[in-house]
């Protein structure tokens, strides 16, 4: 017997997945967009307000994509950007992960650490980008500083609420069985604070490619975000777009690639935690 | 034990958190001032409180941080609303979840700080431009949460108000909207972080006035005092609204700490 | 001949669930029939997963049924409403209400005046032993005390019937006998019909009149025991010989049921 819904509709099944109206909004998006822009550009209020100058269609945006690729542009700004973005976010892994550990296990550190931690966590740390160029200049360096400021809390913080809220029960078990220190670390505590801890990669994630954009808004002489500022001075948005384009792709597919490595590294963690785990997904400025 | 430790014990976190700001003070303190001692490079707690002292009563300070304030307030009030909006019609309708659920995945993962740039063209260096970039940062944090909170309501809590004989109307009011109520403050804390990032990194860009003007005029002048003091209001501010959001969380949803 | 009218009656009552593994559907039971008077206790009992919670769960309207027929006063059931009381399995109290604001919920979905409501509530509260807890939240009252919270809340409504789906499931041992005793001296004061569903036998004739007892699934009555043991029932009564026969009668019932879907079950897996 079939379902009232599958009955009563004309458009097939596979058409009606939620992947394929996925889809098909956002081609229908863009087409709206490109028809909307051709509209305006037919009327006066176009060179009016120069609209140009701000707005792009679908249209130029493939065009401007084709010409800084060919041009070899494109690809030098999105080396060094990725450079920066690599670079910083890993010395946040490096820092962030054993200094959250360590809060979460030596209660007295953890007292002295907090109030720094917690003011810098809701401190928009990109508000540094300009001190910081001018203590260090312009280049990779710098802006890999800012990447790593922004990217270190969120980790940091995610690690300690994951190794604080290991079930002690678990420990206990672990303990029971004559688990030396080191295979509790290994066997229990790590493992369980897996999610947490990739809870908090995600969420840095976003803020390092908003720190990378911005650092490079300001001083530097490649990178992606050098590229739209560039541009934009010069009132010319398809590049923009653009930019905007590629760190979107990569901003969702780092994501995505966290999310694997999740169901990778825990399997076990199970699909009705994620409500639980975003509550803990406490993103600050 | 000593009266003195005994106090000391009672409140260890406390005192400890007292000390090592005190401490981290007085180390900052001594390595600018004796150690390096060029402005240029470290500025000092000393250094910065008179920088604020001196733009305080020039009355310059008032004016950027009444020009921020403004910026964030009405973006972030403009995108909680909308965010709430759509958030709830996303849940209650299938249809409009699916058309626009690839739009928003885009949106919240996007670097809208690029966007600064442009908006600045079509919105000019005033307060219109850096309040669109703060409703953008802003609108989407809370429309997830706000989405992910009503669809995730224990099932057990509606069939309890069904089985009361409870309308849909019912569910909807009493069940549905209370218990999406803490991640809806979830996302209303994510999106102070982001409103007030957009605020900032678009004064950067181009404006007259604000905390973001206040730091880059500074520090192309090499007046690194000035742009500190810009940062620690920023700091306190950030520090501030998160602590009164959390309060507000836990004053309106005693239970969501100790929920099944 | 003179009876009293039946308070509740069930006929032919049909189920099945579309299967999610395999096309086609799942029988959860059939033919399913039986009368309640009046004030009466009874018990459903059977293996576990032979859909005991699902047919409460329909005699409430919660889920529609395929056929058959609910009678309550002579009336169809079509759909929940206050002539019922649910009491569910895990206490599903409204985690962001209080003790008060929870029992009254009921009379709230009707439109009650909500200071008449509370003045009503007060009475519930003393009468299941939550007195000076109203203002409490759930997430502050152990699990007795949330069930308690539970009971009022089914009773405030003043329904026609208590359907209960194994309110002590989660309690211990202990605090499981205290509600079972203290759920006989509630009823005995309101004399409501209950509907009882429980795993645990002994619970089931402690408190019953007559025990339903399910086949495995597809499920239909096995056999309807009934318990002579006058009331009203001290604890000690678990440990009479009448009880313990009792007990073991339905015992061997069940363990015939299990042994039967067990051996369904493994030629099932084996194809």
């Amino acid at each position: 017997m079939k379902s009232k819904a599958e009955r009563a509709s004309l458009v097939p099944a596979w058409l009606r997945s939620s992947r394929m109206i996925a889809a098909g909004s956002v081609m229908v998006g863009i087409g709206v967009w490109q028809l909307a822009y051709e509209g305006l550009a037919r009327t006066r209020y176009f060179k009016a307000y120069a609209i140009h100058h701000f707005l792009s269609s679908p249209w130029q945006v493939i065009l401007a994509f084709g010409e800084l690729y060919q041009s070899g542009e494109l690809l030098r700004h999105s080396y060094f950007s990725f450079l920066e973005f690599a670079y910083g976010f890993l010395l946040a892994i490096a820092i962030g992960i054993p200094i959250g550990f360590i809060m979460a296990t030596v209660k007295k550190i953890n007292y002295y650490l907090d109030p720094w931690v917690s003011c810098l966590y809701a401190t928009p740390l990109v508000a540094l980008a300009p001190i910081i160029m001018v203590w260090f200049g312009l280049g990779i360096f710098p802006n890999s500083l800012v990447v790593f400021l922004g990217a270190v809390f969120p980790i940091l913080l995610n690690t300690y609420t994951g190794i604080k809220s290991v079930k002690e029960n678990l420990v206990e078990v672990a303990r029971a069985f004559g688990g030396s220190p080191l295979q509790l670390f290994f066997k229990v505590m790590i493992p369980d604070a897996t999610p947490a801890i990739i809870a908090g990669l995600r969420l840095a994630v976003g803020r390092a490619v908003i720190s990378v954009v911005v650092a490079e808004l300001f001083g530097a002489e490649a990178g992606l975000g050098f590229m739209v500022y560039f541009y934009s001075q010069r009132f010319l948005p398809g590049p923009v777009f653009v930019g905007i384009v590629i760190l979107v792709v990569f901003g969702i597919l780092s994501f995505l690639a966290l999310e694997k490595l999740q169901g990778w590294l825990s399997p076990w963690y199970a699909y009705q935690l994620r409500r639980e785990a975003h509550g803990m997904e406490m993103e600050q400025p | 034990m000593s009266a003195i430790g005994k106090i000391y014990r009672a409140h260890e976190k406390k005192f400890d958190a007292v000390i090592s700001v005190v401490l981290g003070m007085v180390i900052w303190e001594i390595v600018d001032s004796l150690l390096i001692n060029n402005p240029l490079i470290l500025v000092g707690p000393s250094r910065v409180a008179a920088a604020f002292w001196n733009l305080l009563s020039r009355g310059v300070l008032a004016r950027h941080v009444y020009a921020t304030f403004v910026e964030f307030i009405l973006g972030y009030l403009v995108g909680v609303v909308i965010g709430i909006g759509l958030g709830v019609v996303m849940a209650l309708s299938r249809g409009a979840k699916n058309i626009l659920s690839p739009w928003v995945t885009i949106w919240y993962n996007a670097p809208i700080i690029l966007l600064a740039p442009l908006f600045i063209t079509a919105l000019g260096l005033g307060i219109a431009s850096k309040i669109a970039i703060v409703f953008i940062g802003a609108v989407f944090p809370v429309l997830f949460n706000t989405y992910t909170g009503m669809t995730t309501v224990d099932g057990r809590l509606v069939e309890a108000v069904r089985a009361f004989g409870g309308t849909r109307r019912q569910i909807f009011f009493k069940v549905t909207l209370p218990g999406a109520l803490p991640l809806v403050m979830t996302g209303l804390r994510l999106s102070v972080g982001r409103a007030l990032v957009g605020a900032i990194v678009s004064e950067f860009f181009g404006s007259r006035a604000g905390i973001g003007y206040l730091i880059t005029a500074a520090s192309e002048a090499f007046r690194t005092a000035e742009a500190f003091v810009g940062v620690v209001l920023l700091a306190i501010g950030g520090y501030a609204t998160f602590e009164v959001l959390k309060y507000t969380e836990r004053k309106i949803a005693p239970w969501y700490e100790h929920r099944v | 001949m003179e009876t009293p009218a039946s308070k509740l009656v069930v006929q032919n009552l049909r189920k099945s669930f579309r299967s999610q593994r395999s096309e086609g559907s799942i029988q959860v039971f059939e033919g399913i029939s039986f009368a309640v008077q009046p004030s009466e206790f009874i018990s459903l009992v059977g293996p576990s997963g032979c859909g005991k919670t699902t047919f409460l769960r329909i005699l409430d309207g919660l889920i529609p049924r395929d056929d058959g027929d609910i009678l309550l006063d002579g009336k169809t059931v079509i759909k929940p409403g206050p002539d019922k009381g649910f009491v569910f399995q895990d206490s599903s109290l409204l985690p962001w209400r209080t003790v008060m604001d929870n029992i009254i919920l009921g009379l709230e979905l009707q439109g009650a005046d909500k200071r008449e409501s509370r003045k009503k509530a007060e009475r519930y509260i003393a009468l299941v032993g939550l007195a000076g807890f109203e203002h409490h939240y759930p997430h502050e009252l152990s699990g007795g005390m949330q069930q308690r919270v539970n009971l009022a809340r089914a009773l405030i409504v003043d329904p026609q019937v208590l359907l209960m789906d194994e309110p002590f499931a989660s309690l211990d041992a202990q605090t499981r006998e205290i509600m079972q005793a203290e759920l006989l001296k509630m009823w005995n004061q309101t004399k409501k019909t209950v509907i009882f569903v429980t795993h645990q036998i002994e619970e089931a004739i402690y408190l019953s009149d007559r025990v339903v007892v399910f086949s495995a699934r597809p499920a239909r009555i096995r056999e309807i025991v009934k318990v002579g043991i006058p009331r009203p029932r001290s604890l000690s009564v678990k440990r009479s010989k009448e009880f313990l026969n009792l007990a073991d009668h339905v015992w061997n019932i069940i363990q015939e049921e299990v042994l039967k879907s067990m051996g369904r079950e493994r030629e099932e897996g084996a194809l």
